[in-house]
């Protein structure tokens, strides 16, 4: 089993951060985090996993929180997107990787002016891509 | 040493091997320089160029020497090359050509022989000469043994001869030859690695391209590979070493992978037989060589292998001082072998691979904690958190599985599996003070106890670490996980705290999911607590959950009222009201006016949204209110009305709102300040047009989630002592909306303050300070009162209207209200719609009303005309009266009295005429306002006891009108009788009026007054007649200005007078008459009652001209006291009368001048015709 999570820093300006976290095979799981740290989408194709998932997505936002304060002391490219490992278990690995599909439908919803900047993602197109994404069919 | 020996040390460290030289030759010469070699060759570094453009690496070389023989040589295939010499001398000191001819030649060419027997090219002739100082001075010799050397062997590698001067014998010359020599050696000796190793290396890829073919052991190759690891080591090429090692890791990996996929080949099947021991890494710089025979013999586990490349790999991380590394590699190294397990199906007893990580991460721990400065500790803390936490796990594991967690009683066949674990782990060779991980975790599964020690310890430092490292998430996770096994341990307050520890990361961040399970534990938590109170407020957060199902929240819903009703305290329980209820909208009832009067009622209207699962009786609910700060209602004021801001009405339907409370609270919805910017090019033309914000950096900053955290702040109970307030309501599931409403009391402005839900009876629910800011303001306008007169002047003695109108102000008029008025005297009212007379003091009944009405009564309001006799002066001043009404309003303490200005609309004034002896008294009426009035019925009544009769002339049945500037006579005639000139007579006039409404009708409106005037009538008898006459001189018939002429004076007394002495005066106009003589005389008539006086005077004129006015007075002689009749009336005469004679006026009307007005004709002087007397007799 393997499980990535993928963090999505959207556009400069917005500064915010979304985290999906997807695991191939058995179960799909998705999570995007705002700049609040609050999560803004979850979704998970195994419920009865969700809660431990969560608990370990929440966790692993100390390392993107680490990281990110690192490329912020560094790097003037803010715009790297790739955060390395996030958190291992023997069990999963999480990857932040960049769903260019993901962040176009994220960047979509942002730029929603109904949208309110740090509330919970809820958009049927969204969902949709997130779906789909998860089961591979992207 | 040779191979056999080395299988026999159990342990070896590489960095106790040097390369090895071999010395053939002289061995008694190289004795003697044997240790200053040793000695010098690792003092100066020498770059290593490596062929195929590998980085050049600067090397320390060291060297040990053994004596050159044919068995040490290298065979083909053995690669143990550091057990091998690598490196050649040949050493001789001969100096002599011909000796060097006859046997050292022999020598070289035997020992060249067998090196290249065995393919050997590194080599070295190092010729040891003496200086001598005697030979210098020699021409030097023709051939030496040095260029006989070359020119014998190396005519190709003239660099692998050298001559030396020996250092022993003089050392001052021979340092640079010896430093030419150490520099040659360590050269040659590192490209004779140089070579060895690229020929190794193709071996080495020769071997791995194989790996393929059948019979290919990956043991073999690796303990080839880590040859070439161990030269690296050996040559301090600590990194390079590392490589080697990193590369067989991945090597191995691969395998293991593809095996996942493809076919097992043989030898790593080996791998996969169930192991039965799992001893921990053991961490340092030796090698083991247990473990490396047993990979020879491919007997090694998994672990084995792993531990042993894993330990080889921290110690070329050791070796580069890099503890932070191994810290680093640890986490990812024991996943990658549990999954390896997996993946081969390796079968182990349950907790042996729990122990082996255990023991690893502690050893791998251990190491780092070595490393105690600063510097290491920050580099490597931020991998031994992950670390800590991952042996605390483990030994989680271990303890569930051998039954030491709380709550259980490890059973036998646990105690078995104990056993068993403690035998896996192998010896331990700690002592008791510094005891290695093994001793620990077989302390650690010996007994509950030691287990909870040793549990709780890790636990500690895995979540201390994390803090360290600012990983409060994972550190939470663990403080969960302690909950647990507090929980277990039935240490309940322990667990609560790591509980709400929790719980206060998960809601900081909106973790809702998160929160609301911890919210679940920590309910158990204090049901088994029996802590009532906290359970409650926790209950309530979870049957508000939507996260959750409706079962559990109903379940928690139930507990709570049932718990509710146990509960026994004084004051309700206390709880956020987030937790049950979402406000979504507080607003102020307004009214039109936007404010509130003072006690008026104030309505707010909630609507808040009830998470509960099941409706509930709120018995009580309330809304605090705070006063606003009176600095910012000073500020306010100015732009106290609320049109002037409609962007701020917009956003709220109800309630002004505070212009800093109205900032958004997500910083994402605030306004961007954007200006427009214009790009001109450089000939002024427009290049762009953009709208630009001017401090960017304020929005695109990234914002740091630390201290970020949404506050979670307990807000303390406010001040409810005036609060808005409803009760008994129930609240559905879901939307709830309901009015709370108390009196407006002081004015002021107030904001809303909190929001309290009393739920059954002991439940208070309370928010904090509802924002935005709702506010309103309370106000109290004061009720004024004013009585308007119409559009004419107030006139006094006629009944008018006048209007009193009352302004509610704030106030409500109550039922059966009443204003009371009193008046000053001379005034009199009523309400007009009343049937009451007028009065003085009366009361006004007011009907119910709002505020800020406007009620107006007609009043009839009647002032007094009091008699206006004087004209004048006296007259302005009496234009208007200055009357007072007194109003009393019910809510009003004060009075407030109204002056009133009344004009009379009349005054009259009276004369009394004489005609001889006859009187007459005439009244004048004059009109004073433009208001016409109708006078009829005038009478004159005397008061007094006089026997006085009055005798009308007046017009028996005319009106008469007065207007302003009118005059209106009435005349009497005064009949006095005998009655003595003593006492005034008093009168009373009176006449009726009216005001005339229809000027062109002359119709007045019926309702008459009277006016009454009071006046004394004196000195009403005559006293005295005067009668003169002009008579011309004797002989003259007319009176010719110009000629004296007699003026006749007769002075008749026709009523008795106390006077009797009287002057006359002539007083003549001096442009018609001249007075010849005197003018003046004293006559007396004591006696008789007829005097005539003769005075002569001239006409100055012609024509008709008026007789010399004849005055007559009293004449007080000298000695004589005053006669007056009022002493009062002149004091000062009689005060002067014994001094000086004076003269005293009669009043008008008691000398009665019968000749007055009278005209002569007087004919012009002598030329002019005598004329006839015209003067009337």
């Amino acid at each position: 089993m393997t499980c990535s999570v993928s963090l999505a820093l959207s556009n400069v300006k917005s500064m915010s951060k979304c985290i999906v976290s997807y695991i191939l095979k058995l179960l799909i799981r998705l999570g995007c985090i705002s700049f609040q740290n609050s999560p803004k989408y979850i979704s998970c194709l195994n419920p009865e996993l969700e809660l431990q998932f969560q608990y370990k997505v929440h966790t692993s936002l100390d390392v993107v929180e680490e990281k990110l304060s690192s490329i912020g002391k560094t790097s003037s490219d803010v715009r790297e997107l790739y955060l390395g490992l996030l958190y291992s278990t023997e069990e999963h690995k999480m990857y932040p990787s960049m769903f260019r599909k993901l962040h176009t439908v994220y960047t979509d919803v942002v730029c929603n002016p109904f949208y309110i900047p740090g509330d919970p993602v809820v958009s049927k197109s969204f969902d949709t891509t997130v779906k789909n994404i998860m089961t591979g069919n992207a | 040493m040779n191979g056999n020996d080395i299988t026999a040390v159990a342990e070896i460290c590489i960095m106790d091997c040097k390369p090895i030289i071999t010395y053939a030759g002289d061995a008694a010469l190289f004795s003697s320089l044997e240790s200053s070699l040793v000695q010098a060759l690792p003092q100066d570094p020498t770059e290593w160029r490596r062929s195929y453009g590998r980085a050049v690496k600067s090397v320390y070389v060291e060297a040990s020497f053994i004596s050159f023989s044919k068995d040490i040589l290298p065979k083909q295939g053995d690669w143990h090359l550091i057990h091998q010499p690598i490196f050649h001398i040949f050493w001789t000191e001969c100096v002599d050509v011909d000796v060097y001819k006859t046997t050292v030649r022999e020598e070289i060419e035997v020992w060249l022989k067998t090196l290249s027997q065995h393919n050997i090219q590194d080599w070295m002739i190092v010729l040891v000469e003496t200086y001598d100082i005697k030979k210098t001075n020699k021409l030097l010799p023709r051939t030496t043994v040095l260029d006989k050397i070359r020119s014998d062997f190396a005519s190709k590698h003239g660099d692998r001869c050298l001559s030396v001067i020996n250092p022993i014998r003089s050392e001052s010359r021979s340092a640079e030859s010896w430093r030419g020599l150490l520099a040659r050696i360590r050269h040659l000796l590192l490209g004779a690695y140089n070579r060895t190793l690229i020929r190794f290396e193709e071996v080495i890829r020769d071997q791995r391209e194989r790996r393929n073919e059948l019979g290919w052991s990956f043991c073999q190759y690796f303990l080839l590979q880590e040859e070439m690891a161990f030269v690296l080591e050996m040559l301090g090429l600590y990194e390079e070493a590392l490589v080697q090692y990193d590369e067989l890791d991945a090597l191995f990996t691969q395998f293991i992978l593809n095996s996942n996929v493809g076919e097992t080949p043989e030898w790593l099947s080996n791998f996969q037989c169930p192991f039965d021991s799992w001893p921990g890494l053991m961490l340092g710089q030796t090698v083991n060589q247990a473990q490396r025979s047993l990979l020879k013999e491919c007997k090694a586990s998994l672990l084995e292998f792993r531990s042993y490349l894993f330990s080889r790999q921290c110690a070329m991380l050791l070796l580069t001082f890099k503890p932070w590394e191994i810290a680093q590699r640890s986490l990812p190294f024991l996943h990658n072998c549990i999954k390896e397990l997996e993946i081969l199906e390796i079968s182990a007893p349950p907790g042996a691979v729990a122990c082996w990580v255990f023991l690893c991460s502690l050893e791998v721990l251990h190491t780092c904690e070595r490393f105690n400065d600063s510097g290491q500790v920050e580099a490597y803390s931020l991998y031994t958190a992950s670390l800590w936490a991952y042996a605390r796990d483990k030994l989680r594991d271990l303890g569930q599985l051998c039954g030491l967690m709380p709550g259980n009683e490890p059973t036998s066949e646990q105690l078995h599996i104990v056993v068993g674990l403690s035998a896996g782990m192998g010896d331990s060779h700690g002592s008791a003070k510094e005891p290695t991980p093994t001793d620990k975790l077989k302390e650690a599964l010996s007994s509950k106890e030691a287990f909870k020690k040793h549990y709780l310890e890790l636990a500690e430092l895995a979540m201390g670490t994390y803090k360290h490292i600012g990983r409060i998430r994972s550190a939470r996770m663990i403080g969960r996980d302690l909950a647990a096994f507090y929980l277990q341990l039935g240490e309940m307050q322990k667990a609560a705290v790591f509980l709400a520890d929790a719980l206060k990361t998960f809601e900081e961040e909106n973790w809702n999911h998160l929160a609301i399970q911890t919210h679940l534990e920590l309910a158990d938590c204090y049901r088994e607590m029996n802590d009532k109170e906290r359970f409650i407020k926790t209950s309530a957060v979870i049957a508000s959950a939507p996260e959750l199902d409706l079962p559990t929240r109903i379940l928690y819903f139930d507990k709570i009222i049932s718990m509710l009703e146990e509960l026994q305290t004084e004051s309700p329980l206390m709880t956020s009201l987030t937790d049950a209820f979402k406000i979504v909208s507080v607003e102020v009832n307004q009214n039109s006016n936007k404010v509130f009067i003072q006690d008026s009622t104030v309505e707010v209207t909630v609507v808040i949204d009830s998470c509960l699962p099941k409706q509930i009786l709120c018995v009580q609910a309330a809304v605090s209110i705070e006063a606003a700060k009176d600095g910012k209602r000073q500020n306010e004021m100015p732009s106290a009305c609320p049109q002037e801001q409609p962007a701020e009405r917009k956003q709220s339907s109800g309630g002004k709102k505070q212009h800093e409370e109205l900032k958004p609270a997500n910083p994402a919805l605030a306004r961007l300040h954007m200006v427009e910017h214009l790009d001109y090019k450089q000939d002024k033309s427009l290049s762009s047009a953009s709208i630009v914000s001017k401090n960017p950096k304020q929005f695109l900053r990234r914002t740091d989630s630390h201290g970020k955290y949404r506050k979670i702040s307990n807000t303390p109970k406010g001040d409810f002592s005036s609060a808005l307030l409803t009760e008994n309501i129930i609240l559905q599931p879901g939307r709830n909306e309901f009015i709370v409403k108390s009196k407006a009391q002081e004015k002021g402005l107030y904001r809303l303050g909190q929001l309290s839900l009393l739920l059954a009876r002991n439940l208070e629910l309370l928010s904090s300070t509802i924002t935005p800011c709702v506010s309103f303001e309370v106000m109290r306008e004061p009720s004024s009162l004013t009585l308007n007169k119409g559009e004419k002047d107030l006139l006094a003695g006629l009944e008018q209207e006048m209007v009193l109108t009352l302004c509610a102000g704030s106030y409500t008029i109550a039922k059966d209200a009443y204003l009371k008025l009193r008046t000053s005297r001379g005034l009199q009212m009523q309400v007009k719609s009343s049937e009451e007379p007028l009065s003085r003091d009366f009361k006004v009944p007011l009907p119910q009303s709002e505020p800020f009405q406007t009620l107006s009564i007609l009043l009839r309001v009647l002032a007094e005309l009091p008699p206006q006799k004087d004209a004048g002066t006296i007259e302005h001043k009496a234009i208007t009266s200055f009357l007072q009404v007194t109003l009393q309003c019910p809510w009003m303490p004060q009075e407030k009295s109204i002056t009133l200005h009344f004009q009379p609309p009349l005054m009259s004034s009276f004369r009394l005429h004489t005609a001889h002896t006859r009187k007459f008294v005439q009244v004048v009426v004059v009109g004073l306002n433009v208001q016409m009035l109708e006078l009829s019925k005038p009478t004159l009544t005397v008061t007094g006891n006089h026997d006085v009769r009055l005798r009308s002339l007046n017009p028996t049945n005319g009106q008469k009108l007065a207007s302003k500037g009118m005059n209106v006579s009435f005349m009497w005639q005064l009949d006095v009788g005998n009655i003595e000139d003593t006492c005034p007579i008093k009168t009373e006039f009176t006449v009726h009026y009216s005001p005339i409404i229809d000027l062109t009708k002359l119709i007045s409106d019926g309702q008459t007054q009277l006016y009454h005037y009071n006046f004394d009538i004196i000195d009403y008898k005559t006293l005295f007649v005067v009668k003169s006459r002009i008579e011309p001189m004797k002989g003259s018939e007319f009176c010719r200005a110009g000629t004296m002429c007699h003026l006749q004076l007769h002075v008749q007394r026709v009523n008795a007078s106390s006077h009797s002495s009287l002057m006359y005066e002539v007083l003549a106009d001096q442009t018609m008459w001249a007075v010849c003589g005197r003018t003046a005389g004293v006559i007396s008539l004591d006696t008789v009652d007829k005097q005539n006086v003769t005075l002569d005077v001239m006409p100055l004129i012609g024509g008709f001209l008026p007789l010399p006015l004849v005055r007559l007075s009293k004449y007080i002689p000298a000695d004589q006291k005053t006669h007056s009749r009022d002493p009062n009336r002149k004091p000062e005469p009689s005060y002067h009368a014994t001094s000086h004679p004076r003269l005293e006026p009669f009043s008008p009307g008691q000398v009665y001048n019968s000749s007055k007005a009278q005209q002569v004709h007087v004919l012009p002087s002598a030329t002019v015709s005598s004329a006839t007397d015209a003067s009337l007799p």
